[in-house]
Protein backbone atom coordinates (compact mmCIF):
# COMPACT_ATOMS: atom_id res chain seq x y z
CA UNK A 1 0.00 0.00 0.00
CA UNK A 2 2.63 2.33 0.96
CA UNK A 3 4.12 1.76 -2.61
CA UNK A 4 1.45 2.57 -4.17
CA UNK A 5 0.97 6.44 -2.27
CA UNK A 6 4.48 6.98 -3.19
CA UNK A 7 4.07 5.79 -6.60
CA UNK A 8 1.35 8.36 -7.18
CA UNK A 9 3.39 11.34 -5.27
CA UNK A 10 6.43 10.51 -7.51
CA UNK A 11 4.00 10.08 -10.78
CA UNK A 12 2.41 13.56 -9.45
CA UNK A 13 5.50 15.38 -9.17
CA UNK A 14 7.06 14.74 -12.41
CA UNK A 15 3.73 15.68 -13.74
CA UNK A 16 3.66 18.87 -12.34
CA UNK A 17 7.13 19.16 -13.05
CA UNK A 18 7.07 18.29 -17.25
CA UNK A 19 4.80 21.34 -16.83
CA UNK A 20 6.23 23.85 -15.19
CA UNK A 21 9.80 22.72 -14.81
CA UNK A 22 11.70 21.13 -17.93
CA UNK A 23 9.96 22.80 -20.56
CA UNK A 24 12.60 25.29 -19.81
CA UNK A 25 15.34 23.04 -20.49
CA UNK A 26 14.48 22.36 -24.32
CA UNK A 27 16.62 20.46 -26.46
CA UNK A 28 16.30 21.19 -30.42
CA UNK A 29 12.92 22.27 -29.65
CA UNK A 30 11.97 19.47 -28.05
CA UNK A 31 11.47 17.66 -24.52
CA UNK A 32 11.18 14.09 -23.74
CA UNK A 33 8.05 12.92 -21.95
CA UNK A 34 9.58 11.80 -18.66
CA UNK A 35 5.81 10.08 -17.95
CA UNK A 36 6.09 8.10 -20.58
CA UNK A 37 9.59 7.21 -20.02
CA UNK A 38 8.99 6.35 -16.74
CA UNK A 39 6.07 4.51 -17.54
CA UNK A 40 8.35 2.33 -19.76
CA UNK A 41 10.80 1.66 -17.42
CA UNK A 42 8.64 0.61 -14.52
CA UNK A 43 6.64 -1.60 -16.92
CA UNK A 44 10.34 -2.83 -17.66
CA UNK A 45 11.96 -3.35 -14.41
CA UNK A 46 9.04 -4.75 -12.28
CA UNK A 47 8.46 -8.35 -11.58
CA UNK A 48 6.27 -9.70 -14.66
CA UNK A 49 4.16 -11.21 -12.68
CA UNK A 50 3.13 -8.26 -10.76
CA UNK A 51 0.92 -5.56 -11.84
CA UNK A 52 1.62 -2.74 -10.27
CA UNK A 53 3.52 -1.34 -13.38
CA UNK A 54 -0.77 -1.05 -14.68
CA UNK A 55 -2.04 0.90 -11.79
CA UNK A 56 0.97 3.32 -12.17
CA UNK A 57 -0.03 3.80 -16.30
CA UNK A 58 -3.82 4.62 -14.85
CA UNK A 59 -2.74 7.34 -12.68
CA UNK A 60 0.47 8.70 -14.92
CA UNK A 61 -1.88 8.76 -18.01
CA UNK A 62 -4.31 10.59 -15.72
CA UNK A 63 -1.93 12.96 -14.83
CA UNK A 64 -0.32 13.52 -17.49
CA UNK A 65 -3.86 14.53 -18.96
CA UNK A 66 -4.87 17.07 -16.47
CA UNK A 67 -1.52 18.91 -16.74
CA UNK A 68 -1.86 18.80 -20.45
CA UNK A 69 -3.95 19.80 -23.50
CA UNK A 70 -4.75 16.31 -24.34
CA UNK A 71 -8.27 15.47 -23.54
CA UNK A 72 -8.76 13.27 -20.38
CA UNK A 73 -8.24 9.59 -20.72
CA UNK A 74 -6.01 9.67 -24.04
CA UNK A 75 -2.73 9.49 -22.46
CA UNK A 76 -4.26 7.01 -19.63
CA UNK A 77 -5.56 4.67 -22.21
CA UNK A 78 -2.86 4.48 -24.04
CA UNK A 79 -0.14 4.65 -21.52
CA UNK A 80 -1.85 1.45 -19.90
CA UNK A 81 -1.83 -0.40 -23.25
CA UNK A 82 1.21 0.27 -22.96
CA UNK A 83 2.12 -1.19 -20.16
CA UNK A 84 -0.24 -3.91 -20.60
CA UNK A 85 1.59 -4.70 -24.19
CA UNK A 86 5.06 -4.92 -22.11
CA UNK A 87 4.36 -7.03 -19.14
CA UNK A 88 2.42 -9.34 -21.62
CA UNK A 89 5.14 -9.63 -23.80
CA UNK A 90 7.52 -10.04 -20.72
CA UNK A 91 5.43 -12.80 -19.28
CA UNK A 92 5.10 -14.46 -22.07
CA UNK A 93 8.16 -14.32 -24.75
CA UNK A 94 11.42 -12.69 -22.48
CA UNK A 95 13.16 -14.51 -19.63
CA UNK A 96 16.07 -12.14 -18.53
CA UNK A 97 17.11 -14.56 -15.19
CA UNK A 98 19.94 -11.63 -14.67
CA UNK A 99 17.50 -8.60 -14.65
CA UNK A 100 17.07 -7.48 -11.54
CA UNK A 101 13.24 -6.30 -10.90
CA UNK A 102 11.69 -4.64 -7.97
CA UNK B 1 -24.82 -17.89 -19.47
CA UNK B 2 -21.18 -17.18 -18.83
CA UNK B 3 -19.10 -14.97 -20.20
CA UNK B 4 -15.14 -15.36 -21.25
CA UNK B 5 -13.13 -13.49 -19.35
CA UNK B 6 -11.99 -12.03 -22.90
CA UNK B 7 -15.28 -10.93 -23.59
CA UNK B 8 -15.75 -9.57 -19.93
CA UNK B 9 -12.30 -7.94 -20.39
CA UNK B 10 -13.85 -6.31 -23.60
CA UNK B 11 -17.01 -4.80 -21.87
CA UNK B 12 -14.45 -3.35 -18.93
CA UNK B 13 -12.58 -1.29 -21.84
CA UNK B 14 -15.72 -0.46 -23.87
CA UNK B 15 -17.15 0.96 -20.71
CA UNK B 16 -13.79 3.17 -19.99
CA UNK B 17 -13.60 4.52 -23.14
CA UNK B 18 -17.45 5.64 -22.86
CA UNK B 19 -17.02 7.07 -19.38
CA UNK B 20 -14.03 8.79 -20.70
CA UNK B 21 -15.95 10.21 -23.65
CA UNK B 22 -18.75 11.21 -21.18
CA UNK B 23 -16.35 12.85 -18.83
CA UNK B 24 -15.03 15.17 -21.62
CA UNK B 25 -18.13 15.91 -23.50
CA UNK B 26 -19.52 17.72 -20.78
CA UNK B 27 -17.81 20.35 -18.37
CA UNK B 28 -16.88 17.82 -15.97
CA UNK B 29 -13.10 17.29 -17.29
CA UNK B 30 -12.71 21.22 -16.87
CA UNK B 31 -14.06 20.84 -12.95
CA UNK B 32 -11.34 18.21 -12.50
CA UNK B 33 -8.23 20.25 -13.92
CA UNK B 34 -9.18 23.22 -12.56
CA UNK B 35 -9.20 21.04 -9.14
CA UNK B 36 -5.99 20.18 -10.09
CA UNK B 37 -4.86 23.26 -11.37
CA UNK B 38 -5.70 24.96 -7.96
CA UNK B 39 -4.38 22.58 -5.57
CA UNK B 40 -0.94 22.53 -7.75
CA UNK B 41 -0.44 26.19 -7.86
CA UNK B 42 2.13 26.74 -5.10
CA UNK B 43 4.17 23.67 -6.39
CA UNK B 44 3.51 24.70 -10.27
CA UNK B 45 4.72 28.04 -9.47
CA UNK B 46 8.03 27.29 -7.41
CA UNK B 47 8.77 24.49 -10.45
CA UNK B 48 8.17 27.44 -12.40
CA UNK B 49 10.42 29.87 -10.99
CA UNK B 50 12.90 27.60 -10.17
CA UNK B 51 13.28 26.42 -13.73
CA UNK B 52 13.40 29.64 -15.15
CA UNK B 53 16.25 30.97 -12.91
CA UNK B 54 18.30 27.18 -13.62
CA UNK B 55 17.56 27.45 -17.28
CA UNK B 56 19.09 31.24 -17.16
CA UNK B 57 22.28 30.34 -15.24
CA UNK B 58 22.78 27.52 -17.71
CA UNK B 59 21.96 29.75 -20.57
CA UNK B 60 24.30 32.25 -19.06
CA UNK B 61 27.44 29.05 -18.94
CA UNK B 62 26.67 28.34 -22.36
CA UNK B 63 26.85 31.79 -23.97
CA UNK B 64 29.61 33.37 -22.00
CA UNK B 65 32.38 33.07 -24.36
CA UNK B 66 29.72 35.44 -26.76
CA UNK B 67 29.11 37.77 -23.79
CA UNK B 68 31.94 40.65 -24.54
CA UNK B 69 30.75 40.39 -28.44
CA UNK B 70 26.99 40.71 -27.61
CA UNK B 71 28.05 43.37 -24.91
CA UNK B 72 29.33 45.31 -27.65
CA UNK B 73 26.66 44.88 -29.88
CA UNK B 74 24.15 46.02 -26.81
CA UNK B 75 25.45 49.18 -26.05
CA UNK B 76 25.66 49.88 -29.38
CA UNK B 77 21.88 49.35 -29.93
CA UNK B 78 21.40 51.04 -26.48
CA UNK B 79 23.33 54.52 -27.63
CA UNK B 80 20.60 53.93 -30.71
CA UNK B 81 17.57 53.84 -28.20
CA UNK B 82 18.67 56.43 -26.33
CA UNK B 83 18.97 58.74 -29.46
CA UNK B 84 15.54 57.34 -30.48
CA UNK B 85 13.87 57.92 -27.21
CA UNK B 86 15.36 61.62 -27.20
CA UNK B 87 13.71 61.91 -30.63
CA UNK B 88 10.39 61.04 -29.94
CA UNK B 89 10.58 63.19 -26.68
CA UNK B 90 10.59 65.83 -28.66
CA UNK B 91 7.49 64.15 -30.79
CA UNK B 92 5.52 63.49 -28.17
CA UNK B 93 5.75 67.15 -26.09
CA UNK B 94 4.59 68.60 -29.65
CA UNK B 95 1.51 65.64 -29.37
CA UNK B 96 1.19 66.91 -25.66
CA UNK B 97 0.94 70.53 -26.97
CA UNK B 98 -1.29 69.68 -29.98
CA UNK B 99 -3.40 67.57 -27.94
CA UNK B 100 -3.97 70.45 -25.29
CA UNK B 101 -4.87 72.63 -28.03
CA UNK B 102 -7.51 70.24 -29.61
CA UNK B 103 -8.51 69.48 -26.33
CA UNK B 104 -9.07 66.04 -26.82
CA UNK B 105 -7.59 64.51 -23.66
CA UNK B 106 -5.73 61.29 -23.75
CA UNK B 107 -7.50 58.05 -22.95
CA UNK B 108 -6.37 54.69 -22.01
CA UNK B 109 -5.63 52.65 -24.66
CA UNK B 110 -6.86 49.25 -23.53
CA UNK B 111 -8.56 47.72 -20.24
CA UNK B 112 -6.19 45.37 -18.74
CA UNK B 113 -6.07 42.54 -16.64
CA UNK B 114 -2.89 41.16 -14.83
CA UNK B 115 -2.25 37.03 -14.85
CA UNK B 116 0.49 34.95 -13.87
CA UNK B 117 2.10 32.45 -16.31
CA UNK B 118 1.93 28.87 -13.95
CA UNK B 119 2.30 26.44 -16.52
CA UNK B 120 2.82 25.71 -20.20
CA UNK B 121 1.65 23.01 -22.62
CA UNK B 122 5.64 22.24 -24.35
CA UNK B 123 3.82 20.37 -27.34
CA UNK B 124 0.83 22.58 -28.05
CA UNK B 125 1.86 26.23 -27.65
CA UNK B 126 -0.17 26.77 -24.39
CA UNK B 127 0.18 28.65 -21.66
CA UNK B 128 -1.56 27.74 -18.10
CA UNK B 129 -2.63 31.48 -16.69
CA UNK B 130 -4.14 32.38 -13.02
CA UNK B 131 -7.12 33.87 -13.89
CA UNK B 132 -10.04 32.41 -15.44
CA UNK B 133 -14.01 32.72 -15.63
CA UNK B 134 -14.66 33.85 -12.12
CA UNK B 135 -12.11 36.97 -13.01
CA UNK B 136 -14.38 37.98 -15.62
CA UNK B 137 -12.23 36.44 -18.61
CA UNK B 138 -14.13 35.02 -21.73
CA UNK B 139 -12.62 33.06 -24.85
CA UNK B 140 -10.71 34.86 -27.56
CA UNK B 141 -9.40 37.90 -25.50
CA UNK B 142 -6.12 39.20 -26.18
CA UNK B 143 -2.74 38.24 -24.15
CA UNK B 144 -0.17 40.34 -24.44
CA UNK B 145 3.05 41.68 -22.22
CA UNK B 146 3.84 44.52 -20.62
CA UNK B 147 5.58 46.12 -23.45
CA UNK B 148 2.55 45.60 -25.87
CA UNK B 149 3.92 42.20 -27.46
CA UNK B 150 1.73 40.33 -28.90
CA UNK B 151 1.62 36.36 -26.84
CA UNK B 152 -1.77 35.05 -27.77
CA UNK B 153 -5.40 34.13 -27.25
CA UNK B 154 -7.48 32.80 -24.47
CA UNK B 155 -8.36 29.60 -25.88
CA UNK B 156 -9.85 27.49 -22.93
CA UNK B 157 -11.40 28.79 -19.71
CA UNK B 158 -11.71 26.94 -16.32
CA UNK B 159 -13.12 28.62 -13.42
CA UNK B 160 -9.67 29.98 -11.61
CA UNK B 161 -7.38 29.15 -14.79
CA UNK B 162 -7.65 29.45 -18.28
CA UNK B 163 -5.48 28.49 -21.00
CA UNK B 164 -3.57 30.52 -23.95
CA UNK B 165 -3.09 29.50 -26.94
CA UNK B 166 0.49 31.02 -27.94
CA UNK B 167 1.09 33.16 -31.20
CA UNK B 168 2.92 30.48 -32.54
CA UNK B 169 -0.01 27.62 -32.36
CA UNK B 170 -0.48 26.02 -35.60
CA UNK B 171 -4.17 27.30 -35.18
CA UNK B 172 -3.88 31.60 -35.29
CA UNK B 173 -3.17 33.69 -37.68
CA UNK B 174 -3.97 37.21 -38.01
CA UNK B 175 -3.71 39.97 -40.40
CA UNK B 176 -0.13 42.13 -40.18
CA UNK B 177 2.12 44.43 -41.06
CA UNK B 178 6.30 45.42 -41.65
CA UNK B 179 6.44 48.51 -39.14
CA UNK B 180 7.01 51.60 -40.83
CA UNK B 181 6.94 49.83 -44.86
CA UNK B 182 3.38 49.78 -44.96
CA UNK B 183 3.60 46.45 -46.57
CA UNK B 184 0.83 44.10 -45.21
CA UNK B 185 0.95 40.40 -44.66
CA UNK B 186 -0.73 37.17 -42.67
CA UNK B 187 1.40 35.90 -39.81
CA UNK B 188 0.65 32.07 -39.53
CA UNK B 189 1.57 29.57 -36.21
CA UNK B 190 3.82 27.30 -36.90
CA UNK B 191 3.97 25.87 -33.52
CA UNK B 192 6.47 25.14 -31.43
CA UNK B 193 7.36 28.84 -31.32
CA UNK B 194 7.92 29.06 -34.96
CA UNK B 195 5.62 31.41 -37.01
CA UNK B 196 6.01 32.79 -40.85
CA UNK B 197 5.18 35.66 -42.71
CA UNK B 198 3.29 34.91 -45.56
CA UNK B 199 0.73 36.58 -48.63
CA UNK B 200 3.71 39.25 -49.21
CA UNK B 201 3.69 40.59 -52.18
CA UNK B 202 6.75 39.95 -54.37
CA UNK B 203 7.77 42.88 -55.25
CA UNK B 204 7.97 44.85 -51.86
CA UNK B 205 11.56 44.54 -50.02
CA UNK B 206 11.59 43.50 -46.82
CA UNK B 207 14.29 42.39 -44.87
CA UNK B 208 15.89 40.48 -41.45
CA UNK B 209 14.99 42.56 -38.72
CA UNK B 210 11.81 44.43 -39.84
CA UNK B 211 9.50 44.68 -36.88
CA UNK B 212 5.97 42.86 -37.60
CA UNK B 213 2.72 44.81 -36.10
CA UNK B 214 -0.93 44.11 -35.89
CA UNK B 215 -3.36 45.70 -37.90
CA UNK B 216 -6.96 46.29 -37.54
CA UNK B 217 -7.58 44.84 -40.61
CA UNK B 218 -9.62 41.59 -39.26
CA UNK B 219 -10.98 43.55 -36.26
CA UNK B 220 -10.07 40.64 -33.86
CA UNK B 221 -6.86 42.20 -32.76
CA UNK B 222 -6.12 45.76 -31.78
CA UNK B 223 -3.96 47.83 -34.15
CA UNK B 224 -0.15 48.15 -33.69
CA UNK B 225 0.97 45.21 -31.23
CA UNK B 226 4.11 44.48 -31.95
CA UNK B 227 3.79 40.39 -32.96
CA UNK B 228 8.21 39.80 -33.99
CA UNK B 229 10.35 40.37 -36.07
CA UNK B 230 11.96 38.65 -39.55
CA UNK B 231 14.70 36.27 -39.47
CA UNK B 232 15.20 34.91 -42.75
CA UNK B 233 13.40 36.29 -46.19
CA UNK B 234 11.81 33.42 -48.30
CA UNK B 235 12.15 34.44 -52.26
CA UNK B 236 10.66 31.57 -54.47
CA UNK B 237 10.65 33.02 -58.16
CA UNK B 238 7.36 30.34 -58.88
CA UNK B 239 5.45 30.88 -55.99
CA UNK B 240 3.30 34.87 -56.11
CA UNK B 241 4.42 35.61 -52.89
CA UNK B 242 7.65 35.94 -50.37
CA UNK B 243 7.59 34.31 -47.62
CA UNK B 244 9.29 35.06 -43.81
CA UNK B 245 10.49 33.43 -41.28
CA UNK B 246 9.36 35.63 -37.68
CA UNK B 247 10.68 35.17 -34.35
CA UNK B 248 7.98 35.86 -31.53
CA UNK B 249 9.04 39.18 -29.51
CA UNK B 250 8.79 37.90 -26.34
CA UNK B 251 10.71 35.06 -24.79
CA UNK B 252 8.94 32.72 -22.71
CA UNK B 253 11.45 32.20 -20.11
CA UNK B 254 11.47 35.70 -19.15
CA UNK B 255 8.15 36.87 -19.03
CA UNK B 256 6.29 35.86 -15.73
CA UNK B 257 3.12 38.50 -15.93
CA UNK B 258 0.92 38.71 -18.89
CA UNK B 259 -1.89 41.36 -19.67
CA UNK B 260 -4.85 40.10 -21.11
CA UNK B 261 -7.19 42.91 -22.86
CA UNK B 262 -10.74 43.07 -22.09
CA UNK B 263 -11.47 45.98 -24.09
CA UNK B 264 -9.85 48.08 -26.25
Amino acid sequence: MRKFFFLIIFLYILALMESSFFIHFRILDGLPSFILISQILISLFEDPKENRAIFSAFVAGALGDIFSERPIGLSLLILVSLSFLIKKTLREYVRIPALTRF
Amino acid sequence: MKLSPKFKTGIIILLVIVFFIILNLFSVAKSVKNFFYWISLPAQRTFWSLGNSLSDFFAALLVRKNLREENEAFQLRIQELLSEKAAKRELEKENEILREALKLGLQKEFELKMAEIIGKDISQDFLLIDKGAKDGLVEDLIVITEQKVLVGKVKELYNNFSKVALVSHPETSLDVEVFEKEIEGMVRGKGNFHLSLELLPKEKEIEKGDLIITTSLSRTYPKGLLVGYITEVQHQDVEPFQEAKVQSAFNIGKIKYLFIITDY
